[in-house]
């Protein structure tokens, strides 16, 4: 059963403390979640806020047939494609991709104390996650950042299963060579020679599968 | 079997949650992994990308923005204004009743049209207009010709009728 049931019956009567509770609860994945899709703090609390907003005001149409917490991810998904979309409209990639690798290297410069490390190498995965395409990045982000279950992205992407597992296999392997600064270089095994796509196959069977 | 169809085995592997397979079948993986070098290098790829993504530190949510979050949406903005409609709407059929008995009342009032002040049947008097010998007006109890008749002849010009002392 979901925990978050009572408070979400609550909420749905315009209990304050309720809709306080529930955002408190969910505000640090929400604008994780929104901060990978973004590489950008500033949009990440646009979309985050928008989020909640959107979830609070059509809350009368939660019927607990999903988590609370999933019913979130998935408003999240489909303001993050409205959002792209404005972003796509207002600058190019390459402007944005700028801004985030300027971020980066200037944390990289500092080498200070852990907690730069730990922004440096959130700065460093979050760039990587950018140049991913968004039916890659998405169940990913979903999986390794946010923890979901394959199942449960399922329920949320609302894509089968084995489509899931193939995206996020295929994701991981677009990652790897972009992380070389942060995870070292990979082994020299057979199939990794050329340094681009070694490895097992990508699956091409799984799309579609449940 | 190919190394694709052990694509769901090797990401549980590089998750480590190869407990959650059927003994039998993660012996098959086990024996697969040992003597396929892609597998091998497949399991490196997923899992040290795994392990960065879970390591991935949270970014610190801005300063104040449950508490923004909250007043867009709590009672003191939205729902109040859905209730204030509610609310509205539902007085509708009483608003609209009022309003019908008032229309009823004044109708009422204006088919009787009596004198409404004491001022007004004293001159209806004094110009010969027919008046109830008796009336109660405006707190006046049994408003008489000769109360009426004292107020017209105390009048001074040009100032309205007033009455008089009429004991």
């Amino acid at each position: 059963m979901d925990a978050d049931l009572a408070l979400v019956e609550a909420a749905q009567t315009g209990d304050a403390d309720a809709i306080n509770t529930l955002v408190r609860r969910y505000e640090t994945r929400m604008f994780n979640f929104a901060r990978t899709l973004t590489a950008s703090d500033g949009d990440a609390e646009d979309l985050a806020q928008e989020t909640f907003i959107r979830a609070f005001r059509g809350l009368r149409r939660f019927r607990g047939e999903s988590s609370f917490k999933n019913w979130l991810y998935r408003i999240a998904v489909n303001v993050g494609r409205t959002h792209r979309g404005k972003r796509a409209r207002q600058a190019p990639v390459w402007e944005r991709r700028l801004e985030a690798e300027e971020v980066s290297e200037h944390h990289l410069a500092s080498q200070a104390d852990d907690l730069e490390q730990s922004v440096m190498h959130r700065q460093a995965l979050d760039r990587a996650l950018s140049t991913l395409s968004e039916d890659l990045r998405t169940p990913l982000i979903l999986h390794d950042v946010e923890g979901l279950e394959y199942r449960e992205i399922a329920k949320v992407l609302e894509i089968p299963i084995g489509t899931i597992m193939s995206r996020i296999f295929r994701a991981r392997r677009r990652m790897r060579p972009l992380l070389v600064d942060l995870l070292g270089p990979r082994d020299a095994t057979p199939g990794n020679e050329s340094g681009g796509t070694g490895g097992l196959a990508e699956p091409v069977t799984a799309e579609g599968s449940s | 079997m190919s190394c694709e169809e052990w694509l769901s085995s090797l990401m549980q592997a590089a998750e480590n949650n190869l407990d959650d397979l059927d003994p039998a079948e993660r012996s098959r993986f086990e024996a697969h992994l040992a003597r396929c070098a892609r597998c091998q290098a497949g399991l490196e790829e997923q899992r040290a990308v795994w392990e960065a993504l879970t390591a991935r530190a949270d970014a610190a949510v801005p300063p104040g923005f449950a508490a923004r979050v909250v007043s867009e949406v709590t009672p003191g903005r939205w729902v109040d204004v859905l209730r204030w409609k509610t609310v509205t709407y539902r007085l509708v059929p009483v608003a609209t009743g009022l309003l019908l008995f008032g229309l009823m009342t004044a109708r009422n009032a204006t088919d009787a049209a009596p004198p409404v002040g004491l001022t007004d049947l004293a001159e209806a008097w004094a110009f010969g207009d027919e008046v109830s010998p008796s009336f109660t007006v405006l707190g006046y109890e049994d408003v008489s010709g000769d109360v009426l008749l004292d107020v017209v002849l105390s009048a001074e010009p040009d100032e309205p009728l007033v009455r008089g002392d009429s004991s």
